[in-house]
């Protein structure tokens, strides 16, 4: 157990390590040591934050993704194909156009809305399959995409290219105080639902099956379904919305490593972390000098993937 | 152990537990029989605590069920539901060792834990695929490791939803007499069945239910005539005493 956690630590921090060499100009970890000016501002004021943020993006996005799974019992749940994403980015959205200042706390509200309705809607079937969550999910994404798109065009030249540019999903520069925000918001609830792993691999059975075994299902799932949508929507506040993370990364950890919650959890916060970083690399060299949103990566590496899941799962 | 007074429990309009009183003592072993919709399933299920919705008084240890803190409980009770669909590459120990989920602590599986994990699964013969998917056995593999997880839970009372359906014979014997050796051991054992003659010769006790009521209660020689099983089955049966056993046959 602990070789695996920590293969995938290091797995991660290898990227962190070497992803800012990577970009439209090649640096070289000898300049950068040898404090050429150039070099040693572009690796630690362009490209070390923006690695940074996509660990901490992609960490939380696929341990947001794990938890969905388990909590629906479904490995096609994850904030993106529910809508949680899309709830979060009308928020923002949202809070853009209308100059409310804070976007977070918008992303945040509108992040649960979706999720409780999509959860609403599913219900209704009494139990609820994927099929009906996947639909629900495809419809508030698309009443949410419906709104952004009213919102953008009844809004100025400026600020409409600000939300497409944060709709595609892009890790840009951010600041240390808004990386640390989103590290203070990430890890401890990482550590927080890793300390509830038991719980997690319980519900991933049955409610019932939690119930007879002494979780407050009620509760744990209420725990589970908020701090999902925290991690989501405080990620998507920085990112923009990125797909498919949530979806690739806890599914391939499971192939290799079972289905485990204990286990899964860290793995899921090293290899999520370790996988943005490497797309968001990709993203840099694909197109260079012009930078591509990491969320036309993740959506090219996903979308078949998605598709693949769809169709090998059994009936 | 379990005290029942005047217990009603329903979906929506339909009342299916229609006012049962019984009592089960620490030591019986009771096979729960009766027609489909009889009311079996939510019985059990309601002892075991997964129905808010019932009224009347159900007393487990002394204690009304509502007032029993989730985890103490199931460090008494465990139930085995007739099957389980699970999504998830779960290996058969790691299905078996959520039984231990409300003895263990948040350091996770002890060594304590894992000699009752793996004694379960010894004794319920499914050690040998303990490390399969489980999604990846068959029907009666499938039900020996939900038994063995309820097993490694070791609670005082053990509530099992037709643990014999999906077994051969030979794990359905082998089932049933691990199941008469807990309960002479002191625990309370219930289980629902279809199987009369399974019920007739391993149980203590038979309790049969026709639309939420109770038809008949008492030893298996007692209760199983060919009048009642009439009328609660409509089936004509010819029961007979021999090798000091009660056996129901039901004739064309």
């Amino acid at each position: 157990m602990w070789t695996r956690i920590a293969t995938s630590f290091f797995a991660m921090l290898a990227a962190i390590a070497l992803a800012p060499l990577i970009g439209s100009s090649a640096l070289s970890i000898g300049d950068v040591l040898n404090q050429d000016p150039v070099a040693k501002s572009i690796f630690w004021e362009v490209r070390a934050p923006r690695v940074l943020l996509s660990a901490i993006a992609g960490g939380g996005l696929a341990v947001a993704g794990l938890l969905f799974q388990a909590l629906l019992r479904d490995a096609l749940a994850t904030p993106y194909t529910l809508g949680i994403s899309s709830g979060s980015s009308l928020g923002a959205v949202m809070a853009i156009c209308f100059g409310w200042g804070a976007v977070w706390p918008f992303a945040l509200a509108g992040g649960i809305a979706a999720l409780f309705v999509v959860l609403g809607i599913a219900q209704k079937a009494r139990r609820m399959s994927s099929f009906a969550l996947l639909l629900a999910g495809v419809t508030v994404n698309s009443m949410a995409m419906a709104l952004i798109l009213f919102l953008q065009s009844a809004t100025t030249m400026g600020q409409s290219l600000t939300v497409v540019r944060w709709l595609m999903g892009s890790i840009e520069v951010v600041d240390a105080r808004a990386l640390g925000l989103l590290a203070a918001v990430v890890i401890p609830l990482t550590v927080l639902l890793l300390w509830r792993a038991a719980d997690w691999n319980l519900l991933a059975v049955g409610e019932d099956w939690a119930a007879a075994r002494g979780v407050s299902v009620e509760r744990t799932q209420l725990i589970g379904y908020l701090a999902g949508s925290v991690l989501t929507a405080s990620i998507t506040t920085l990112t923009g919305p990125i797909g498919f993370v949530g979806l690739i990364v806890p599914h391939a950890l499971r192939l290799w490593l079972g289905a485990d919650h204990r286990v899964l959890l860290p793995c899921s916060l090293f290899g999520g972390a370790a996988f943005l970083v490497a797309c968001d690399a990709v993203a840099r060299v694909m197109m260079a000098p012009a930078d591509v949103p990491v969320g036309v990566v993740t959506a090219l590496a996903g979308g078949p993937f998605f598709i693949w899941l769809l169709r090998s799962r059994q009936p | 152990m379990i005290d029942l007074r005047g217990v009603r429990c329903g979906y929506g309009a339909r009342e299916v537990l229609r006012g049962l009183d019984c009592r089960f003592a620490a030591g019986e072993f009771v096979s729960i029989a009766g027609p489909n919709g009889a009311g079996k399933s939510t019985l059990l299920s309601l002892i075991a605590g997964l129905r808010d919705a019932f009224t009347g008084e159900c007393l487990i240890a002394e204690k009304p069920l509502a007032s029993w803190p989730r985890r103490e409980f199931a460090r008494i009770v465990s139930f085995v539901p007739q099957s389980v669909r699970i999504e998830f590459p779960f290996t058969a120990r790691e299905v078996v060792l959520m039984g231990r989920a409300p003895h263990t602590g948040w350091a996770g599986e002890s060594p304590d834990d894992a000699k009752h994990v793996d004694d379960a699964m010894q004794r319920t013969d499914s050690f040998e695929f303990a490390q399969r998917d489980f999604r990846s056995l068959s029907g009666g593999e499938k039900q020996r490791v939900l038994l063995a997880a309820a097993f490694a839970q070791s609670g005082k009372i053990l509530i099992l939803d037709e643990p014999a359906t999906f077994l051969d014979i030979e794990h359905q014997r082998l089932i049933y007499r691990l199941l008469r050796d807990l309960a002479a051991s002191g625990v309370l054992v219930l289980a629902a069945t279809h199987d009369l003659n399974l019920a007739a010769a391993y149980s203590s006790r038979v309790l049969l239910l026709k639309d939420g009521v109770i038809a008949g209660d008492g030893a298996p020689s007692s209760v199983f005539s060919a009048q009642l099983l009439q009328d609660v089955f409509h089936v004509p049966a010819v029961i007979e005493q021999r090798d000091g056993r009660t056996w129901v046959r039901h004739v064309d």
